[in-house]
């Protein structure tokens, strides 16, 4: 026995050829890994290969298209398999499909994903509390600063987002938006949603800085780029203006 | 005839796709973390209007964006479930862009965004949640079961 033959024989072992046409139905197969009943097979009924119809016709003759890695079962055996579909006749779209059965290197494979991304997600954990103590220890100095007296409260609005406690500085506000019972934030970097409603946020806000342009928007008043009939333009947004507050902004920015 | 549809789930690792397709097809959940590599391929037969349909789950290794996955995996599909953790930020980051990359591979091809783990966030949460990405996702748990099973058959509607 040559190496040739050796190896051929080592090969037949792990690998199986499968020769099917383009409506699916299998025409031979070698059945080396796999015992499929030709009479009730049909690769693009039975196997992943459902909906690839159209791929595989297109195929140009002896061009090839793999898969690897696919855990999946053919005729009743799961396993991790490597695919590769051949277009082996372009009058009559056959196909060969041989199969690689890699199921035991696949699994050292498993060992070291599972390790890698279990890291990554634990990486990901530290790092989002370590910002979450962060963001909550600067709210808690700023709170703090103000309440020794050293800020003027009137510059920070508190809210409660993604279960955090944020210290918005007013200045960085664009306007704020009703969202059912919530009430977005809008800011250049940020948008944050907190439960609140339009009237207490309004009452809260400074009057010459803030005014309310229609019944779902607050806008901050030296952030607006136009006006127009009944609109408004901040940033790149453009907020509509209700007709029974038009007079009163006209006025306010007239005092501005 | 039966009807053969193929659906591909993708999203970051560990958001639970697998756990998603385990409590869909065999109605079992398990609280330990086995990852996927390449793809696994399992079948359900459902009914959708009067009709038996064969879907494919294709469900595929994550990956922390979708620019990652092999584009060969999406070829023949006919929908798409996008997922990811509602308790982890970092696999809904991005979900903007991982859309609109797996759109240009396919587009016009229904697509559904499940918030997985949702029984470890409050309700107010997810309404928060919703409003910051501006995308109407369906909060699903695959470890209570909640929403599983329309999730699959809300997709399975949309592609007939």
């Amino acid at each position: 026995m040559d190496l040739a033959e050796i190896r051929n024989r080592e090969a037949r072992k792990s690998i199986q050829v499968i020769l099917f046409d383009e409506t699916g139905a299998v025409l031979e197969s070698d059945d080396t890994l796999i015992k499929i009943d030709t009479s009730n097979f049909n690769v693009y009924r039975d196997t992943m290969f459902c909906g690839m119809e159209t791929m595989l016709a297109d195929l140009p003759y002896q061009e090839s298209i793999s898969f690897d890695c696919v855990n999946t079962d053919i005729a009743g055996k799961t396993s991790h398999y490597d695919f590769l579909v051949t277009k082996v006749d372009e009058e009559t779209n056959r196909f060969s499909w041989v199969i690689h059965d890699y199921g035991k290197q696949y699994n050292k494979i498993f060992e070291l994903q599972q390790e890698r991304n279990l890291a990554e997600i634990k990486a990901h954990k530290a790092e989002r509390a370590t910002l979450k103590l962060k963001e909550e220890k600067e709210a808690i100095d700023r709170l703090f600063q103000e309440l020794q007296g050293n800020s003027s409260s009137s510059q920070y609005i508190l809210v409660k987002s993604d279960n955090l406690l944020v210290n918005i500085d007013l200045n960085e506000i664009l306007y704020f938006e009703a969202y059912g019972d919530y009430i977005k934030v809008h800011t250049p970097s940020k948008m944050y949603v907190t439960y609140n409603t339009m009237k207490s946020v309004e009452v809260s806000l400074p009057e010459k800085q803030f005014f309310r342009i229609h019944r779902s928007y607050i806008i901050r008043l030296d952030k607006i780029k136009n006006i127009e009939q009944l609109s408004v333009e901040i940033s790149d947004k453009t907020l509509p203006i209700g007709k029974s507050y038009k007079a009163e902004l006209v006025e306010k920015i007239g005092q501005l | 005839m039966e009807i053969v549809k193929k659906i591909v789930l993708v999203g970051h690792f560990g958001v639970g796709k697998s756990s998603l397709v385990k409590r869909f097809v065999h109605q079992k959940f398990s609280d330990q973390y086995l990852t996927t590599i390449g793809v696994k391929i399992d079948k359900k037969v459902v009914d959708v209007s009067g009709s038996q349909v064969k879907l494919m789950l294709w469900d595929i290794a994550g990956e922390s964006t979708a620019m990652k996955i092999p584009k060969k995996y999406f070829a023949g599909a006919h929908g798409i479930l996008y997922v990811f953790d509602v308790s982890r930020e970092e696999t809904y980051a991005n979900i903007q862009s991982d859309l609109f990359e797996i759109s240009k591979e396919l587009n016009e091809v229904p697509a559904v965004v499940l918030g997985n783990k949702c029984d470890l966030v409050e309700e107010e949460f997810l309404t928060q949640l919703k409003g910051e990405l501006s995308l109407d996702f369906k909060p699903t748990s695959a470890k209570t079961g909640d929403f599983v099973e329309e999730s699959f058959l809300y997709l399975a509607q949309e592609i007939i």
